[in-house]
């Protein structure tokens, strides 16, 4: 796996040891599962106390507490969880633009993610996704499982259009465990994107959403008189392009990204915008230094 | 605001232009295809936006273009402003007369002032413009309406001109009615009011009127004293105008002759009113006489502050007397101590080797030569001859009293006041065995003039062309003429008369000299232009000077003044309470709208240019 003629190459490979050093300390690792989830309950680390109130566990009572304070008092356990990680990559056309390509670029960092949480015994699951969930890799546990991932991301293509909505519900329409998803799209998605969010949170899925943007999107660069063609739909939009013009683009553009980030913040979800102009493991510890990547 | 250009030119550009920039902005470049990723975001601000701003800044782009375009097309179009020539036809009439050329205390004449409202006016008007120049004294216009730049040339060879009836041509036919536009014509009339003031209604007047102060010299001339035709004085009228309230300036009169006698007077003319002064040329010898006059201050016409005049006599008359030995004749010739007498034995031979190199004067008694002699001839008797005039033959020869022979010698209606017969008396002449001249003959315009006689008879006779004659129509000596007291006068005149340089004042302008073929020049000796009229000599004695005009053997003195009041008077005009015409016409604002609009389209596009690649324009 490790040759020049795929995505995750050598190089790739020597970067992701650079990121796994860097992930590990930022992240407390311990055993399989080591995430800590955000439902407290039946771990075994004490992670708290609190007062005891009719309907709790009495097998969580500090009985030793009790006998030294003469209060019930419950003891607070961090769930110890098998943390699925729902990786969902979009391939549609308007990911092949870029150069690099966004698409690979969403690969390169689907890929690291994937290393880093089987490295830390996460159960990943990695999804292609465009009009429709396009294919995915069952969930997958253990570090003995990444160079199928990796063969899984270096076999995608990118076409069509793209419906993080109908992807989402098809998705979260099964049973899933719950666990944390990751989108890896530009976003630029007409149909109705904070509902598709909307159902992954409905599912008490954690999420956390990647904008991937050539830097020809974060400003472009059009002639004076350009007809602008979709690459999904193949709309035509005549523009003049101006001062003016790419200003209001810019503030729609930011307008766009607000209110993802918006949605996000109010529901806990991380949200980040990652150029794909920019070496991916850049991208990839600003995720980590989110901080809202991992709980 | 009026346009040089023709309307319907102007409606065709202005439309032409306008459509061509509204399809140059419809006809929009082709876009230049991008394949994007997404046209989310676009959409988002195209939709947003297109309608109202682009829409907006393409109409203002658009607007900026039609404004340029309209200005150029304005430009293109020469506008003028209200009451400039309109490419239509003008008739402008100079005034030419002696007070244009008055000097303006700002510097310059009125002349040149008037022809700079022209040139303005002129510079103002478009090339499609027709001009008809024409002036006051009536004879050196145009007769046929000419382009500007023609007009300009013909403005050039105009000026003022003296010794002209001025007065106001007649352009009624070229003054439009209104009502027939075609063939309208708008009248400009640039003068100063002061010769000419009275327009036609509908002309236009420009005025360079500006009071100025001057004095001048208004007459001058320099005469025999009766007593002593050998002494001169000279007799001059001097008027000063003064430009405002009236002061107590005084002339300096200087007249200066040959040889460099001089006189010198101070006079005090009271203003407006003009001043007679008899001096007398004491010491003064024959040759020219200038009189010149100096005011403090300025003086408006430098051409009548200077007069000439010349002293003709000669000091010494070489006379033949023809026809043997006259008592009469000598007695009265050796009077005059100019003459020196010569006399011939009877016979034609006397005549027929006459000189004029070695003779001045001849006197002839008794027959008359067949051809008249080749010098001034003082002639008396009977007989007819090809060059004196034709006798009354027969019983009308035999005028006067009852015997027939008796005659009373009465002075011609008219000459009392020749410059032989003047205050001299001859009532009491008589004479006999007069043969006397066909007054009827003579006529108006015979070489001979009757001085005595009546209207049938004719008894003395001058001739003034080509050589001067007199003629007597009895002997001398069957008068009691030579008895009379005034006869030695009479003789002395004559003899002057004959003998004397020939001296004609003229006016300044174009002279006239009665001389059948010569040539005329100045007193630095230069020839002069001049033509032929006839039996005259036509030139152009625009300065005053001492002008000569020799040929045929004669020689003839053209002292040329001013001499005129009215010319004199720059300050009577018309037009004194009416400010003068601005140096500022309209032309000139004209010739500048062009360059203005001009100006604005090319800021205009350039404003637009910057926009455009500033992309604030569409």
């Amino acid at each position: 796996m490790s040759n020049s003629n795929t995505l995750f190459d050598n190089d790739f490979m020597e970067r992701l040891e650079y990121l796994k050093l860097m992930a590990t300390r930022m992240l407390p690792s311990r055993h399989r599962g080591e995430h800590r989830a955000r439902k407290r309950g039946s771990g075994i680390e004490l992670a708290d106390y609190r007062p005891y109130v009719d309907g709790d566990d009495t097998r969580d009572v500090d009985w030793k507490a009790f006998l030294r304070l003469d209060k019930l008092v419950l003891r607070i356990f961090d769930e110890e969880a098998d943390l699925p990680v729902y990786l969902f990559v979009d391939r549609s056309a308007s990911m092949a633009f870029g150069d690099p390509p966004k698409f690979d670029f969403a690969r390169k960092m689907a890929g690291a993610l994937s290393y880093i949480g089987l490295m830390n015994h996460d159960l990943i699951s990695i999804v292609w996704y465009g009009r429709k969930i396009d294919g995915w890799m069952a969930p997958k546990r253990g570090r003995n499982q990444i160079f199928r991932a990796f063969r899984f991301l270096d076999a995608g293509d990118t076409g069509g259009a793209t419906s993080l909505s109908a992807c989402f519900r098809t998705f979260f329409g099964s049973r899933r465990k719950r666990g944390l998803a990751v989108v890896l799209s530009d976003l630029m998605d007409d149909e109705d994107l904070l509902g598709a969010f909307d159902a992954c949170r409905y599912q008490k899925h954690d999420m956390f959403v990647v904008q991937v943007l050539t830097p020809d999107e974060i400003a472009p660069a059009l002639p004076d008189e350009a007809l602008l063609t979709d690459s999904e739909d193949g709309s035509e939009r005549r523009v003049r392009v101006t001062p003016r013009l790419l200003d209001r683009y810019q503030r729609a553009l930011a307008e766009h990204q607000e209110k993802i980030e918006d949605y996000c913040s109010r529901y806990g979800f991380g949200f980040c915008v990652a150029n794909s102009g920019e070496p991916f493991e850049d991208a990839v510890m600003a995720i980590f230094k989110t901080d809202r990547f991992i709980r | 605001m009026g346009f040089g250009a023709a309307p319907l030119l102007i409606a065709l550009g202005v439309l032409l232009t306008a459509g061509i920039i509204v399809v140059l902005y419809w006809v929009r470049p082709e876009p230049q295809p991008v394949v994007v990723p997404s046209n989310l975001i676009w959409r988002r601000v195209l939709d947003e936006r297109r309608r109202r701003e682009d829409f907006w800044r393409w109409l203002v782009s658009l607007a900026i273009a039609l404004l340029a375009g309209l200005a150029v097309v304005l430009a293109v179009a020469q506008p003028l402003p209200e009451g400039t020539a309109r490419g239509g036809r003008t008739v402008i009439v100079m005034d030419t007369a002696p007070s244009m050329a008055a000097s303006l205390p700002g510097g310059g004449t009125r002349w040149e002032q008037a022809a700079e409202q022209v040139r303005r006016i002129l510079s103002g008007s478009t090339e499609t413009s027709e001009f008809l120049l024409l002036d006051t004294a009536g004879d050196r216009g145009g007769r046929s309406f000419i382009g500007r730049r023609e007009a300009l040339e013909a403005l050039e060879a105009l000026g003022p001109v003296h010794g002209r009836e001025h007065r106001f041509p007649d352009v009624a036919d070229l003054v439009g009615s209104g009502t027939d536009g075609a063939s309208a014509a708008d009248v400009i009339f640039v003068g100063d009011g002061v010769h000419v003031s009275e327009a036609p209604e509908g002309v236009r007047r420009l005025s360079v009127f500006e009071p100025v102060p001057n004095a001048g010299i208004t007459a001058f001339d320099v005469r025999p004293l009766p007593s002593d035709p050998g002494r001169f004085e000279a007799f001059i009228e001097v008027v000063r105008h003064p430009a405002g309230e009236e002061d107590a300036g005084v002339v300096v009169l200087q007249i200066d002759g040959a040889g460099g006698a001089s006189a010198r007077r101070t006079l005090r003319p009271d203003p407006g009113t003009p001043l007679g002064e008899t001096v007398p040329l004491t010491g003064f010898v024959a040759g020219p006489v200038r009189a010149v006059i100096a005011i403090s201050g300025e003086d408006g016409l430098p051409a009548d502050n200077v007069a000439h005049a010349y002293i003709p006599a000669r000091n010494r008359l070489r006379v033949l007397l023809a026809g043997g030995p006259n008592p009469f004749w000598e007695a009265a010739l050796r009077l005059d101590p100019r003459v020196s007498l010569t006399v011939a034995p009877p016979g034609p031979e006397a005549l027929a080797d006459l000189d004029a190199g070695s003779v001045d004067l001849v006197v002839v008694e008794g027959a008359p030569p067949q051809a008249m002699p080749p010098v001034p001839v003082l002639f008396a008797g009977a007989g007819s001859a090809g060059w004196l005039p034709s006798r009354l033959g027969g019983e009308a020869a035999d005028a006067g009293d009852e015997d027939g022979t008796t005659v009373m010698l009465p002075v011609v209606r008219g000459h009392a006041e020749h410059p032989l017969l003047r205050d001299l008396n001859f009532e009491d002449a008589l004479a006999r065995d007069v043969e006397a001249f066909d007054a009827a003959s003579l006529g108006d315009r015979g070489p001979w003039r009757l001085l005595l006689g009546d209207s049938r008879l004719g008894l003395l006779a001058a001739r003034e062309s080509p050589l001067r004659g007199l003629a007597f129509a009895f002997p001398i000596a069957r008068s009691n003429l030579p008895l009379q007291a005034d006869f030695p006068l009479l003789l002395s005149r004559a003899l002057s008369w004959l003998t004397d340089v020939e001296v004609r004042r003229v006016g300044l302008g174009q002279a006239r000299v009665a001389m059948a073929a010569g040539a005329i020049f100045d007193a630095e000796g230069r020839e002069l232009p001049s033509r032929r009229l006839g039996s005259e000599v036509s030139f152009d004695a625009s300065e005053p000077s001492l002008y000569y005009a020799a040929g045929g053997g004669r020689e003839i003195v053209v002292a040329a003044s001013l001499l005129d009041r009215r010319a004199s008077n720059l300050n009577q005009s018309a037009w004194a309470g009416e400010p003068p015409a601005s140096l500022a016409p309209a032309g000139t604002v004209a010739s500048a709208l062009w360059p203005i609009l001009a100006l604005f389209a090319l800021l205009l596009i350039v404003a637009e240019w910057v926009a455009f690649h500033r992309h604030a324009t569409v």
